[in-house]
């Protein structure tokens, strides 16, 4: 999946480490998503759209 | 003016730590029992990966989450299956090799096999149960 986890992280002026506390994960976790070598589960992906206020395909975006 | 100092975040510092102490209970566990000290290792084994989980325990910070529980969960299934296929293709070998005199097996292989037999009983009836469950 593509995400664009880490422009919004940015415009927030937040950390990695600062969102991984924010929706209950590690530091790693939020890097591996930004570089899309980890899928969320549905439960993490709902805490980061609730974290952002937006939808979860707002956010993350299915690859062919 | 731009910082260069990278701070170094503290779960990772106690991820870190945790990992360092399970190594080295192992190391000395299997490194104190080679050079004669059973006790010891046991010993030093309790200690090390207590404090390991005690670390867990009562850090404020999580140390491990869900993509932690699914890279052990693929490593889990990873071993299942590796040991699977060398069970079944070296046991079922060793029976027929040995059945036509090629072969004697040695006697140290039967507790491992009764042990491998005993480990694939057990993840059935865990899947079995999982499968109940879902």
């Amino acid at each position: 999946m593509e995400n664009d986890l880490p422009t919004r992280r940015e415009h927030a002026g937040q950390s990695q480490a600062e969102l991984a506390a924010a929706v209950g994960v590690t530091r790693q976790t939020i890097n591996a998503i930004e570089r899309g070598r980890y899928d969320p589960s549905l439960e993490l992906a709902f805490a980061l759209a609730d974290h952002y206020g937006c939808r979860i395909e707002d956010i993350f975006e299915p690859t062919d | 003016m731009l910082s260069t100092h990278r701070s170094t975040s503290p779960s990772i510092t106690q991820r870190t730590a945790f990992s360092a102490l399970v190594a080295l209970a192992f190391v000395l566990y299997f490194g104190l029992q080679v050079i004669g000290y059973p006790l010891a290792a046991v010993g030093a084994f309790v200690v090390l990966f207590g404090g390991a989980i005690g670390l867990v325990a009562r850090s404020s910070n999580r140390l491990f989450d869900e993509r932690d529980q699914q890279l052990h969960e693929r490593a889990a299934g990873h071993t299942v299956a590796l040991y699977g296929w060398l069970c079944a293709v070296a046991f079922p070998t060793l029976i027929v090799l040995e059945t036509f005199d090629q072969v004697e097996s040695p006697g140290w292989l039967d507790p491992i096999g009764a042990a491998i037999f005993v480990f694939f009983i057990t993840y059935v009836v865990i899947q079995m149960g999982l499968r109940f469950n879902q």
